[in-house]
Formats: structure tokens, C-alpha cells, sequence
């Protein structure tokens, strides 16, 4: 199981990314102050760092010089979005970077692209009687190709990594096709519901009534 | 065209000027006095061999013209006259000697008996004469007699004294150049260091000053320059300054936004779209709360510190004791719970107050100092009346407040300790605030701590007696 550390030193951020990232199946430490963020990396081996900047005790430039040798890949958390901050971050090595405030949907969307790019992740996922290939990007059921057009694999990944979660149609409108959604567009419907007769999803992705869609994974 | 060249080229002309003028006049006067001088030997000598034949014609008449031409070649052979001699009368030339005597010019319209004329010729010999003429009688025939003497010395000397004054003029000319260069170029440099100075601070270099150590013009306009470079550097630092506090302000201030608003819509995100359980359910709603909380504070504080530093506001006559007492009343109980006792030592009487604000000032001054009491103690009021207002202080024993801290806390966002201040509520503006209730009441705001021993805060007020 993909292990993460949060530091960040606002509890109740640092509480809503462990739930999130609980409820996306990862497993969570988090501190609150640069000491604790620095012992903790020291007993446990984490996959990946959340860091805020703005730590106490130990800011997270300083944390960021002391992780570099251990090869742990970071995620800069910040309040400060202007530009010298995120290119001295991303300089000194932080893989990525998001600025407060953030969705949870795209934290998580950076997490999985990061841990992916570090080979933490299976290459192969395994959901809903599906087995994506994310290197390939070939889905099969039970050895059967489906053949999807980018949208749709792209619809069905955002699925699997957000799994038992209600995505509302902006926001899957707003992280798949990056624009701004238009209230009362069927776009997002249409694709799913051929996304659902393809890969034969019809009792896993339901629709939530009003909102958006979910995919039922039993874990 | 430099002025240094300038100058110099005006030199060059004055000299040129007024040497060239001088030197010319006084060559012609010197020329003019040998002139005369020699005009006057020649003269002198003509006169004499004039009056020799006069005399002589008295003595015996002559006959002929071979007694006339005897003596005057007796007089040439003593050679007491100058270069060439000739007599003639109406009928022709009698006697003739000098070889300069063919040169003679024809004078007899301009002469008599009793007049000489006198000219200057040159002969192809490149020398000068002057010609002599005058006659006289013999009988009822007039003879004339001219006589030429050799004047090139004085003209010589003229060409001399001219060669000599040409190498001299043109000798002090280039020294006038080279010397005025020299004066235009040590007057002019000053002015190249102003120059120089402006450029500096054109180019962004504020501490660049011209510095020119004299008392003449140059020297005033310098220092002058240097006061102008010194007002504008500090108005530039000032500028800066604010633009710094105004940037940092607005740094803190987006991070204090921004943290409330990503757990509100984290957690609202959260409750929406997945299934929590009933305890995280119920922390989500707590911290949408808490953190809404949080903004609606931040939003009335900020707002207080606009409206204190733009709106107008208006004070008015106020019993300071009053409010304080009533306001300690009011928190004595609340604060007893945590084991804190809360005293005021007041004293009365009126001064001019914006009494809303003032409320707050002590508001936030007791809740500060509540802040710094962990486990009980107590906080006491004070108020003192002065000539032109009052002055409240705040005193606790709590923690005290660092002394590396203490020049910050009054700047927005300023937190001695940042996680316990959130905890407790705290915006970071409490003090923010009451440093601009101070300063509207023309006032200041000063404090006194020792770590581990307590902190007193004085506020003085001046906006006036009633």
C-alpha cells in the first residue's frame, strides 16, 4: 500500500487530505510542525511527501534540502502562488506543486501522476472486473480487448482513482476535457454511457441522481 | 562645443586683441618718433647747405652756374649731406650726384622760397629715402635743390621690431591657450562631477553623491545637489518600504484567505460527493464551521482596520473610566473562570474619545493579555489622565512576548506563535488594529516585556481634553 506523509500544520487541511486520500486508498501519517515532519521521515519509509512551505519550526525549503538524498518524491502545499516560489520549489527538486486553495479531486490527480512517474503504482489496475494496462493504456475483461477512444480511457481512469466517490458532471467536464463546463451539456452523459455499454459497467457506474456519476467498487 | 574650449577660444581672441592692438601702437609710435627724429637731422642738414649757398651768394653774386655747382661739390666732398644731392633750375639739371638722384620725385609745385617739401620714396635698392626740396634764388633765376637721405634704419628696425613682436605674439598666444585650457579645465571639473553624480542617480544609484569641497558657486549648487539626492533617496527607501509592507501584507494576507477557504471546500467537496462515516461526517461540519468562523473574524478585523485607517471618524467627549470599568464588569466574570482576575485603577475624567474604538483597543489589549495567561493570573487596568488625553496600560504576568518579537507585532499577520494563535482564534490583527486606534487618536502604542514575567502594554491617547 502507497504510504503518504502530510505535513502541513493546519489541522484541518491536514485532516481533509487524510480522509481524502484515505477514502482514495492510501495510507496517511501527517505532522504538524518541520520537527515532527523530520522525524517522522526518518522512521518511516514514505512513498511520497506532502509538504506546505509555511511550516513551523522547520520551513518546507529547508525539509525539501533534508528529503532530496532519500529519493522520496514531494508535493509542494502553498498558500504563496507567486511565481519565484513555485520555480525555487520545483528547483530544488519538489516534483510538484499546488496552491492553496486546491480540490481534493486534483490533488489526487497529481498524486497518482507523481507516484506514477516514481513506478509506485501498479502498472496494471485491476477494478471492476476490468484490467487496465495504464502503460499501454489497454483495458480488457476477463482477456477480451475494449477498444476506447482517449476520452473515454481517460473517463474510466478518473473513475478507478476515485473509486465510491461522486464525481459531479463539472467536474468530470472540467478535469477530462479542461475547460470550463456549460451548464446543461449532455457531453459528459454521452460519453459515459458509452464508456458503461463498452466496458460493460452498467451496475458499477451508476448515476447519482442531479449531480454526476459514481463507481461502486467494493474494496 | 566643451566649455573649457569655449573659454579658451574667448581668451585667445581677447589677447590676440588687445596684445595685437598694443604692440601695433607702440611699433607705429616708436616708428613714428625715429621718423621725425631723422626728418629733423635731414632737415638740419639741408638747411645748412641751403644757407651755405645763401650765404655764399651773398657775400659775392654769382655769375654762373659753375660758382653754385663748385661749392656744392665742395660740400658733397665733406660729405655733410646724405645720400644724393641735385640742383637745377628752370633751363635743367646743374649738378647731380648720388646714383638714387635719378629717383628724385618732382616737388616744385608744392615748394617756395620760404617752404620745403618733403617726401619718402624707395628705390629699387629696397631702401628708403626722404627727398628734400626746396630753392632759392639767384638773381632774378630760381634754382632748386634736392637732397635725399637714406632712412631705411628706421624702417629696418620697424621690420625688426615686427618680426620680433610676430614670434612673441604667437609665443604668448599658445601659452594664453595652453594656461586658459588649464584654469577653464580645473574650473570645469566640478561641474563634470555633478555631471557625473546625476548620472549616478539616474542610472539607479541613490547613494552616489557629488561631494565638491569649496565655497564658490559650483560648490553651493553641489551641496545643494547633494541635500536634493539626499530627500529623494529617502523618499525612495520610504516608497520602498511601503511597497514592501504592502507586498508582504498582501502575501499574509492571501495565505490567511486562502487556508480557511480549502477546507471549506474540501470538506463541502467531501460531505457531497462520498459516503463518511457519521464521525468524520460530523469533523467535516465542525471544521466547515470553525473555518468559516475563522474568515468571518479575519472579514470584520480587516474591515475595522480599514474603516479606522480611511473612514472619517469622530471623537467625542467621553468618560475613559467610565467605559473601562464597565467593560472590566462586564468581563470580570468570564474571565474568573479561567482563573484570571481582572482589576482597573482608573482615573476619572473626560477626554476626547472614539468611544467604539476605544472599546475595541481594550478589547483586544485584554484578550491579548488573556492569550498570554495559560493557567490563571491576573490582568490590571490602568488609566491616567493627561493634558492632552490619556494613557491606559494593560499589564499581565503571563509569557511575555520575546524581544526579537516585539518589533513585529504590530504588523499585520505578525504571530509571536503562529500555531497557538490559530488555535485560539487569532487573526494576527488584534494589535494591528489597536496601533491604528492609537494613531487616530494622534497617539502611540508601546510595550514593555520580560519573558516569563509578564507584559504591560501603554497606550497613550492625544486626542485632547474636554
Amino acid at each position: 500500500m502507497i504510504h503518504i506523509l502530510i505535513a502541513e500544520d493546519e489541522k484541518p487541511i491536514s485532516n481533509l487530505i487524510r480522509l481524502s486520500l484515505k477514502n482514495a486508498g492510501y495510507l496517511c501519517d501527517c505532522a504538524f510542525n518541520g520537527t515532527e515532519a523530520a522525524d517522522l521521515i526518518e522512521t518511516g519509509s514514505y512513498d511520497l511527501i506532502l509538504l506546505d512551505i509555511m511550516l513551523p519550526d522547520i520551513d518546507g525549503f529547508e525539509l525539501l534540502e533534508y528529503i532530496r538524498p532519500l529519493g522520496i518524491p514531494v508535493i509542494f502545499i502553498t498558500a504563496k502562488d507567486s511565481v519565484a516560489d513555485k520555480v525555487k520549489g520545483l528547483r530544488m527538486g519538489a516534483e510538484d506543486y499546488i496552491v492553496k486553495p486546491f480540490e481534493i479531486i486534483e490533488l489526487l490527480a497529481r498524486i497518482d501522476v507523481v507516484l506514477r512517474r516514481y513506478h509506485k503504482t501498479e502498472e496494471i489496475i485491476y477494478a471492476a472486473g476490468l484490467t487496465i494496462d495504464t502503460k499501454s493504456r489497454k483495458v480488457t475483461r476477463d482477456g477480451c480487448d475494449i477498444a476506447l477512444t482517449p476520452k473515454e480511457y481517460e473517463l474510466l481512469l478518473l473513475f478507478v482513482q476515485n473509486p465510491n466517490t461522486a464525481l459531479y458532471r463539472e467536474t468530470i467536464y472540467e478535469r477530462i476535457w479542461e475547460k470550463e463546463f456549460i451548464y446543461g451539456s449532455k457531453t459528459v452523459d454521452l460519453h459515459i454511457q458509452r464508456l458503461r455499454r463498452k466496458a460493460h459497467l452498467e451496475k458499477e457506474l451508476l448515476a447519482v441522481n442531479k449531480v454526476g456519476y459514481r463507481l461502486e467498487v467494493s474494496i | 562645443m566643451k566649455f573649457r574650449l569655449k573659454a579658451t577660444c574667448c581668451m585667445i581672441i581677447l589677447m590676440a586683441l588687445f596684445f595685437g592692438a598694443g604692440g601695433s601702437a607702440l611699433i607705429s609710435t616708436t616708428f613714428y618718433t625715429s621718423l621725425q627724429q631723422e626728418k629733423k637731422t635731414a632737415h638740419e642738414s639741408y638747411r645748412m647747405i641751403l644757407n651755405t649757398l645763401q650765404i655764399v651768394n651773398h657775400m659775392d653774386e654769382w655769375t654762373d652756374e659753375k660758382d653754385i655747382t663748385k661749392i656744392l661739390e665742395q660740400l658733397s666732398a665733406q660729405d655733410a649731406f646724405g645720400a644724393a644731392l641735385q640742383l637745377h633750375s628752370e633751363s635743367g639739371i646743374l649738378y647731380s650726384k648720388g646714383a638714387v638722384a635719378a629717383h628724385f620725385k618732382d616737388l616744385s609745385g608744392q615748394i617756395d622760397t620760404s617752404h620745403l617739401a618733403c617726401t619718402i620714396f624707395s628705390a629699387p635698392d629696397t631702401c628708403y629715402y626722404l627727398q628734400l626740396s626746396g630753392s632759392f634764388f639767384v638773381g632774378k633765376e630760381v634754382y632748386y635743390l634736392e637732397a635725399a637721405y637714406n632712412i631705411s634704419s628706421v624702417y629696418e628696425s620697424r621690420t625688426q621690431q615686427q618680426e620680433l613682436f610676430q614670434q612673441i605674439f604667437i609665443i604668448l598666444i599658445a601659452a594664453c591657450a595652453c594656461l586658459s585650457y588649464i584654469l577653464a579645465f580645473f574650473l570645469t571639473r566640478p561641474l563634470a562631477r555633478l555631471s557625473k553624480a546625476s548620472r549616478e542617480i539616474a542610472c539607479g544609484n541613490y547613494d552616489y553623491r557629488s561631494r565638491i569641497k569649496s565655497n564658490d558657486e559650483v560648490g553651493a549648487v553641489s551641496r545643494d545637489f547633494d541635500l536634493m539626492a539626499d530627500h529623494l533617496q529617502n523618499s525612495i527607501e520610504q516608497l520602498q518600504d511601503a511597497m514592501e509592507r504592502q507586498n508582504q501584507f498582501i502575501g499574509n494576507f492571501t495565505h490567511e484567505l486562502k487556508t480557511p477557504m480549502t477546507s471549506i471546500i474540501g470538506y463541502a467537496d467531501l460531505l457531497r460527493s462520498q459516503t463518511l462515516s457519521k464521525e468524520d461526517e460530523a469533523d467535516a461540519a465542525k471544521y466547515i464551521f470553525s473555518e468559516g468562523k475563522r474568515l468571518e473574524r479575519l472579514s470584520l478585523k480587516l474591515l475595522d482596520i480599514f474603516v479606522s485607517e480611511h473612514e472619517s471618524f469622530t471623537l467625542t467627549k467621553a468618560c475613559a473610566a467610565d467605559i473601562i470599568t464597565s467593560l472590566v464588569a462586564h468581563l470580570k466574570p468570564v474571565l474568573a473562570k479561567e482563573q484570571i482576575t481582572l482589576t482597573c485603577d482608573c482615573e476619572p475624567g473626560f477626554c476626547m474619545l472614539d468611544t467604539d474604538f476605544f472599546g475595541s483597543l481594550l478589547v483586544n489589549l485584554i484578550e491579548n493579555a488573556r492569550k498570554a495567561l495559560t493557567s490563571g493570573g491576573m490582568i490590571k487596568v490602568g488609566l491616567t489622565m493627561t493634558d492632552n488625553g490619556c494613557i491606559v496600560t494593560v499589564t499581565d504576568n503571563g509569557s511575555g512576548i520575546p524581544q526579537s518579537a516585539l518589533a513585529h507585532i504590530t504588523e499585520a499577520f505578525y504571530r509571536v506563535d503562529k500555531s497557538r494563535s490559530r488555535a485560539e482564534g487569532g487573526a494576527g490583527l488584534g494589535l494591528t488594529l489597536c496601533s491604528e486606534i492609537a494613531r487616530m487618536h494622534h497617539g502611540s502604542i508601546s510595550f514593555e516585556s520580560t519573558q516569563g514575567c509578564g507584559t504591560t502594554v501603554t497606550v497613550v491617547l492625544k486626542g485632547g481634553r474636554a
